[in-house]
């Protein structure tokens, strides 16, 4: 067993810089200079180690837009006229340096060089990319994948934009290398947490990180993500020090060859003019004849001679240093099962464009590392022989200045993202709709312009924009390349949400960017939300400030219900409502969306202010939830705390209002008596009052709201709370856990506020516990009054009988009202009264006021008993007569359930709203007619 | 290449606050005020709302929160001096003498060891609007 393994990575990236309109674009040169001085160099040295049968492994990971240029024939047959001008150029050049008998063989070189380039390439059909893949196939390379553009990962604004990164990523090499990649190169090795999920979902085994990102960790044992089988490998800084230093690297060796004394720019123009740009502008013509030298403007002419030697000193000094560093970490550990992994990884470009030896350097490193006591591996080898690793969580980082975003997020290029984000946005929204869309017509010129606009974004999004505004390097090609696909992404998007795409225009654009012809538009969905295909019938904007697991009063419950029933009914819900503990921005539940937002920070004092607040995120985040799964029909407004977002979406979107009120601030408060609840009134009468539809949820808050807001009758629909039986069975056996018959527990469940009328249930318990020594009263729930409550029952005498059992969870409540001899319900308000409706449909025997909904759920001694509210004379007498007969009391709680199981059911309830929908859009369709 | 139209953000009309982590100790920061801000905020808050200067507040739990002001209703500010490996709410709105009215929110962590959680704040999930009420 080797001591230790070296996994080379060298990575091959390049922009888009194919040009339709012009050939000569300076930019599309950075292709040609790579091929001649890095990606053919290379290869030459790969086939020439395995024809000899060296023994190596590298990784190579080459990005799509890289792949993508290699494989387009324009630019192949245009980089084979550049090559064929080089070559021209290397005649002329000997003959111009005849009589120089050193600068003479360093053109015979160079006409040698690009001769042999030239044969090589036209030998094997232009197709680098093949012979790239065969060493793939005999086991000497390890070809991985890059982002599609090479988009900075940590500073792309959504999810769904990093996922198409990826995913497109793996189609692209898929379809030119003939496999899935094994592993990725994140673009600048740019890491945020979450990305390794993306990963996964295209079963992606590693990605590499610079060291610091591992923070106290070694970079020589790979990583496991949290949460994914997907590896971390750390570079080792010493690796890197040793090739990219600018001080002791080995680039800047004298003898080697100066990259920056090149003859397009040191030879008169009346001589050279004709091999640099058409334009004038000078350029690289790869023939350089000078070495590194020093420091100063001095140069020495280039010995290959030398340059060859040094290129073993180093060869022989960087297999040498990893082996000590192995033999040190074996110091340290002690050895073990998993032998270290050093990861070298590089850019590709490096070896043979800016370091002219770097192929033979590489060539050299493999030979020697052939008969080492280091094994050269290829990443995915080494996780397959030593899977196990340690799991961990890393921050955000990347291989650039200072480590982080620095470099692609500072004051010269920050003004990028704010328009980029936009867009990203608007084309994730634009594919959500179109897969909605039915007409085939239509859809396939869409998504040919999806396509497009998926591709602009995406080209706006590469790295290398940023980088060069940032270095101040061809500055105004960065920002004219950002600028052309910003503003045809925008003219894309415009087109498309007018459905109005000039398939002229579409086509010039496809023309001139041939780029991921396949791009499969699903990587641009989210990975949790698959929308239908199909349009659904109605599609509802639902807005409640409370929303399961935040759950306040009934009313989280109520709209949770609703929603579902509504969503099982074919409509599509989206609730937007407030952050409950441990919930995300967006999930899919049951059937439902929902969409979530930060609740602001409560002021003393200021309520109504806090709701307005509230009000500018929901309306915020509505909009973005009609903008990303619209068209929406309606908007369905939950009580006075959601009035200002649904009413400005309303007007915003054109869309009716549906409000159910489910109380009043009048019937609340029996009145309004303070300026509070005057505001509130306020913002309650203008919700009911600009509704298109109200639905209410009993006759009694029917006829509340027609008094005091004057609601028209015909906009008013009673449609009754419901049960969910199912949920009132969870966490109950069956078998009652009362000590004995002659215990009587007495029930309530609800929030501890005055109209609740908690006080008259204790009021009435002295009489009814004289009778019945064993008798008690649980009450759950919490709220202002417990301190009051409890103070009475100490005052009643009866606190050793009363247990305050706090908040309960839905089981527990379950329980207790299988448990109980009587559920007591004692409002002095109450719109309808759910929790008496769910003590019925459990079985519970249930005393309620006579007051609001309660008196319309009830009937007197048929099904369970009313009292008057605030009368605890009444209600103790009716709990003693219960007491005494437990036979009619069983029959009255039988009677009792069935009627709840047969009349109030959330399917009923549903079909109830959606007429209530219906009749609001006909409305609304009238109207819009009347106006014509 | 013509940039000056792309350069006036408020041409989205869209309400929002964006955070980008740069490094250990800075952050990027996006707003814009939307539809939604001038239609409720505006008369909710009358001539606070027309007069008052934006800021951004930037808390987190481990130091003194900081304050940044805005120039205008849009815009792009960068915010130094944060801790690594922290969580930072992050909010845009404008200072009164009793607190801050918080018009938008975000949050953002910092690159680093993970550390320093936000404080939990008081949540109206855990009080009933009668308390809120009361409290009103």
């Amino acid at each position: 067993m080797k001591k230790g393994c070296l996994a080379l990575v060298l990575h091959a990236h390049l922009p888009y810089v194919r040009h339709e309109r012009a050939a000569w674009a300076l930019e599309e040169r950075w292709l040609y200079e790579a091929l001649s001085e890095t990606y053919l160099p290379l290869l030459q040295v790969f086939e020439r180690l395995r024809k000899e049968r060296v023994p190596y492994s590298l990784t190579l990971s080459i990005s799509p837009t890289l792949l993508t240029m290699l494989r387009d024939e324009e630019l192949g047959e245009r980089y084979v006229k550049h090559l064929q001008k080089t070559i021209e150029l290397t005649e002329k050049e000997r003959g111009r340096t005849a009589n120089e008998p050193i600068v003479r063989a360093l053109a015979d070189m160079y006409a040698d060089q690009y001769g042999g380039l030239l044969n090589s390439y036209e030998s094997s059909g232009r197709d680098v990319v093949a012979r790239f893949a065969d060493l793939q196939r005999s086991g000497h390379l390890e070809l991985i994948t890059c982002g599609a553009t090479h988009g900075f990962l940590p500073t792309i604004g959504s999810e769904e934009l990093r996922r198409a990164q990826i995913g497109i990523a793996c189609d692209t090499h898929e379809a030119m290398i003939g496999s899935r990649p094994r592993g990725i190169w994140l673009p600048e090795c740019g890491y945020l947490p979450g990305v390794e999920r993306l990963l996964a979902e295209q079963s992606l085994q590693y990605f590499v990180l610079d060291s610091h990102s591992f923070g106290s960790k070694s970079v020589y044992h790979p990583l496991l993500i949290n949460g994914t089988n997907v590896y971390a490998l750390g570079r080792d800084p010493e690796s890197t020090e040793q090739v990219w230093s600018s001080q002791i690297g080995y680039p800047g060796d004298p003898h080697y060859r100066e990259y920056y004394r090149d003859i397009g720019f040191d030879l008169e123009e009346s001589y050279i003019g004709n091999y640099v740009h058409p334009s004038g502008i000078r350029v690289n013509t790869g023939l350089k004849y000078f070495r590194v030298t020093g420091q100063g403007a001095h140069k020495e002419l280039y010995d290959p001679q030398m340059a060859r030697q040094r290129v073993e000193v180093h060869a022989e000094h960087f297999v040498r240093s990893r082996v000590e560093k192995i033999d040190a970490l074996a110091q340290i550990a002690g050895g073990g099962e998993r032998p270290p992994l050093i990861t070298a990884p590089f850019d590709a470009e490096l070896f043979g464009h800016w370091w002219y030896e770097g192929p033979s350097w590489v060539e050299r490193v493999a030979r020697k590392l052939a008969g080492s006591e280091l094994a050269m591996v290829t990443p995915s080898g080494y996780l397959r022989q030593y899977p196990q690793a340690e799991r961990a969580a890393l921050s955000m980082s990347s291989w650039g200045r200072g480590g982080y975003a620095d470099v692609w997020l500072n004051e010269r290029n920050g003004w990028i993202y704010p328009h980029l984000h936009r867009l990203e946005e608007r084309l994730v929204n634009a594919v959500r709709r179109a897969e909605r869309q039915s007409q085939p017509a239509r859809k396939a010129l869409t998504e040919r312009a999806l396509r497009q606009l998926a591709r602009e974004v995406m080209l706006a999004e590469a790295s290398d924009w940023a980088f060069m505004i940032t270095m101040e390097t061809t500055e105004a090609y960065g920002v004219g390349r950002l600028s052309e696909h910003l503003k045809n992404a925008e003219r894309l998007a415009e087109q498309i949400e007018a459905e109005r795409v000039s398939a002229e225009w579409l086509a010039e654009l496809e023309r001139s960017t041939p780029i991921f012809p396949d791009l499969r538009l699903d990587h641009l969905l989210p990975a949790n939300c698959t929308p239908d295909r199909q349009q659904p019938p109605l599609r509802v904007l639902m807005l409640s400030w409370e929303f399961p697991p935040r759950t306040i009063g009934g009313l989280a419950r109520h709209v949770y219900d609703l929603s579902r029933e509504l969503a099982r009914a074919g409509v599509e819900v989206h609730v937007i409502t407030c952050q409950g503990e441990g919930t995300e921005a967006y999930a899919h539940l049951a059937g439902v969306h929902v969409h979530r937002v930060e609740v602001p920070e409560l002021q003393e004092g200021r309520f109504v202010e806090w709701s307005a607040l509230l009000n500018i995120r929901l309306s915020a985040m509505g909009r973005r939830a009609i903008e990303s799964f619209g068209p929406f029909q309606l908007i369905h407004a939950h009580d006075w705390l959601v009035a200002e977002s649904a009413l400005w979406l309303s007007a915003q979107f054109g869309l009716p209002v549906i409000s159910t009120i489910h109380a009043t601030e009048h019937g609340r408060n029996h009145g309004i008596h303070s300026e509070l609840q005057a505001q509130i009134y306020q913002i309650e009468r203008r919700l009911a009052e600009r509704s298109h539809e109200v639905i209410v949820c009993s006759a009694s808050m029917r006829q509340e709201l027609q008094e005091l807001y004057g609601v028209a009758a015909q906009k008013l629909h009673v449609l009754n709370n419901a049960v969910d039986r199912k949920a009132l069975a969870e966490g109950v056996d069956g078998r009652s856990r009362r000590a004995s018959e002659r215990e009587k527990v007495v029930f309530y469940v609800g929030r501890l506020v005055p109209e609740k009328g908690v006080q008259v249930l204790l009021a009435s318990a002295p009489s009814w516990m004289n009778r019945y020594p064993q008798a008690r009263i649980i009450i759950a729930g919490i709220g202002p009054m417990l301190a009051t409550l409890q103070d009475q029952a100490r005052e009643l005498g009866i606190e050793g009988r009363v247990e305050f059992a706090g908040f309960v969870t839905d089981q527990e409540r379950n329980r207790l009202l299988r448990d109980a001899d009587v559920a007591v319900f004692p409002s002095l308000y109450e719109p309808f009264g759910i929790v008496a409706l769910e003590a019925m449909a459990a079985g519970a025997p249930t005393v309620v006021s006579r007051t609001g909904g309660l008196a319309e759920i009830v009937e007197h001694g048929e099904d369970g008993w009313l009292v008057e509210p605030g009368d605890s004379n009444s209600l103790s007498e009716t709990i003693l007569q219960l007491f005494a007969d437990p036979i009619t009391c069983q029959q009255v709680a039988e009677r009792g359930q069935q009627k709840v199981i047969e009349r109030y059911s959330w399917p009923a309830i549903a079909e109830g709203t959606i007429a209530v929908y219906r009749r609001a859009l006909q409305q609304r369709e009238q109207e819009v007619g009347g106006s014509r | 290449m013509e940039l000056g139209r792309y350069l006036r953000v408020d041409r989205y009309g869209d309400d929002r606050l964006q955070t980008l982590a740069i490094d250990k100790t800075r952050i990027w920061v996006h707003w814009a005020e939307g539809g939604a801000v001038e239609q409720i905020a505006s008369r909710y808050f009358l001539q606070e709302w027309e007069r008052s200067t934006r800021m951004l507040r930037i808390s987190g739990a481990a130091e003194q929160t900081q304050f940044v002001e805005c120039q205008a209703r849009w815009g792009v500010r960068y915010v130094d001096g944060l801790s690594p490996g922290a969580l930072y709410r992050v909010e845009y709105g404008w200072e009164r003498s009793d607190g801050f009215l918080s018009l938008y929110e975000t949050s953002v962590r910092l690159p680093g060891a993970e550390r320093f959680d936000l404080l939990p704040r008081k949540r109206t999930d855990r009080i009933s609007t009668y308390t809120l009420y009361a409290e009103s």
